[in-house]
């Protein structure tokens, strides 16, 4: 039996241990064994190699991977909103707090759109709605007494009465029976920083505001609802001059 | 607020949740390597985590389309790369030389990086075309065939270049150091 021995020429040693310095090939190995200068070589590419990845191990900016899902939070709440989609992750909720406050803090714009604001929390919150409390509207008045305000005969059917913040303004949000389906009122202190629009919605929802003294009151309810309907039967039972 | 959102956690989806929860070990898992990678394609800090964030962006919005956890990495470096390549659209006009670029100031610190402050620099100066496979074979352990299918190559290409880039490096390392040496005696 003849055993070949197939002798790599110097310039195919080089070319293996530069293009891979961790190579296993059997013949790059026995060609360092049998050549001191070609082993000297291939060590100096191998040393060569610890050095190049110690220099790219550069340093990763710290809490990047909490700022990369931060991101992702605020990002997707944004884009839920935007598709009117009522679902919203835990995450997003955390987000939508935190986005709001840092906005309004970075910004310290003293105009609020105030409008779109309830828009956003009319869908913030229709994620909490929880059962029908059927509150009286002597209920209601007893908040809306710290508003220096209340309604001077029944409302109707009202499922939930809560304070929340707006933009961080704070509002009586009411949550009322409509004639397809619920309606939510938001009553607020008038301010001149707020903007109020007249009407405005997007793809599924319709809202209207209006200024009845010192008291705002934003109405929203689904697309088809009878808002002007509401909103004059609401605001005729506002006493507003109290 | 937030006592408010407590009554609505049992009702966040399911699947979203497992989504949430599959990102965010992907982003522990790899936003180191994903971020060094930016960095030695960008050379710059701000830049290169601007990018990371954009790229684990669009992860997370095609995440259903990652089948295989194994693959996440090679996913992502595509992602970044066609992020970086976005950037050089949208700035065309900022284009400079690459020969040129230098590290800017908040490169690599800690001392074994200080110490390679030469090579480093060196690397900063190979073409694009020679560091990124060196950046994927050194840093990743990818062999020649997993280079050529992220880089879309063929493989003696990769190897070609492999070849080249350090051979330039090393024989610069070795004109700077007899150059000191030079000095120096």
């Amino acid at each position: 039996m003849k055993a070949e021995i197939i002798k790599m020429d110097d310039l195919e040693f080089r070319r293996s241990i530069y293009s891979e310095p961790s190579t296993n090939d059997s013949k790059v190995r026995d060609a360092a064994l049998q050549d001191e200068s070609k082993q000297k070589l291939w060590n100096e590419l191998k040393d060569l190699d610890v050095a190049i990845q110690e220099t790219m191990n550069v340093p990763v900016p710290e809490n990047l991977a909490h700022k990369i899902i931060l991101n992702q939070s605020l990002n997707q709440h944004q884009e839920t909103k935007r598709r009117g989609r009522v679902h919203l992750a835990l995450a997003a909720s955390v987000a939508f707090a935190i986005g709001i406050s840092f906005t309004t803090f970075q910004q310290r714009q003293p105009d609020i759109n105030f409008s779109e604001g309830a828009l956003a929390h009319f869908y913030h919150a229709k994620e909490m709605e929880n059962g029908d409390a059927n509150l009286s509207t002597q209920q209601v008045n007893f908040k809306l007494a710290s508003f220096g305000t209340q309604f001077s005969s029944d409302i109707g059917k009202v499922f939930s009465a809560n304070f929340c913040d707006v933009d961080k303004v704070r509002t009586l949000h009411l949550i009322m029976e409509g004639e397809q389906g619920k309606v939510s009122v938001f009553i607020v202190p008038h301010e001149d920083r707020l903007l109020m629009k007249d009407t405005f919605g997007d793809d599924d929802m319709d809202g209207t505001s209006l200024q009845l003294g010192e008291t705002n009151m934003v109405i929203i309810g689904e697309k088809g609802e009878a808002l002007e309907k509401f909103k004059s039967s609401l605001s005729k039972k506002l006493d507003y001059t109290a | 607020m937030f006592s408010r959102n407590k009554t609505k956690l049992s009702a966040v989806p399911s699947d979203i949740a497992a989504k949430q929860k599959r990102y965010e070990a992907l982003v522990q898992a790899l936003h180191a390597d994903i971020y060094r990678y930016a960095y030695w394609l960008v050379k710059d800090k701000a830049i290169a985590e601007d990018i990371v964030q954009e790229t684990f962006l669009r992860a997370w919005r095609s995440l259903d389309s990652l089948k295989d956890e194994k693959a996440a990495k090679a996913w992502l470096i595509t992602i970044l790369r066609r992020e970086n390549a976005r950037r050089f659209e949208r700035k065309q006009f900022d284009l400079v030389d690459m020969d040129d670029v230098s590290l800017e100031d908040g490169g690599p610190s800690n001392e074994t990086q200080i110490e390679h402050q030469e090579l480093q620099r060196l690397i900063a100066n190979l073409s694009e075309e020679y560091r990124e496979p060196l950046m994927l074979q050194v840093m990743f352990g990818y062999s020649g065939e997993e280079i050529a299918e992220q880089l879309d190559l063929n493989k003696n290409t990769v190897m070609t270049r492999l070849f080249r880039a350090r051979n330039q490096l090393k024989e610069q390392l070795e004109r700077s150091n007899e150059g000191r040496d030079y000095k120096n005696g």
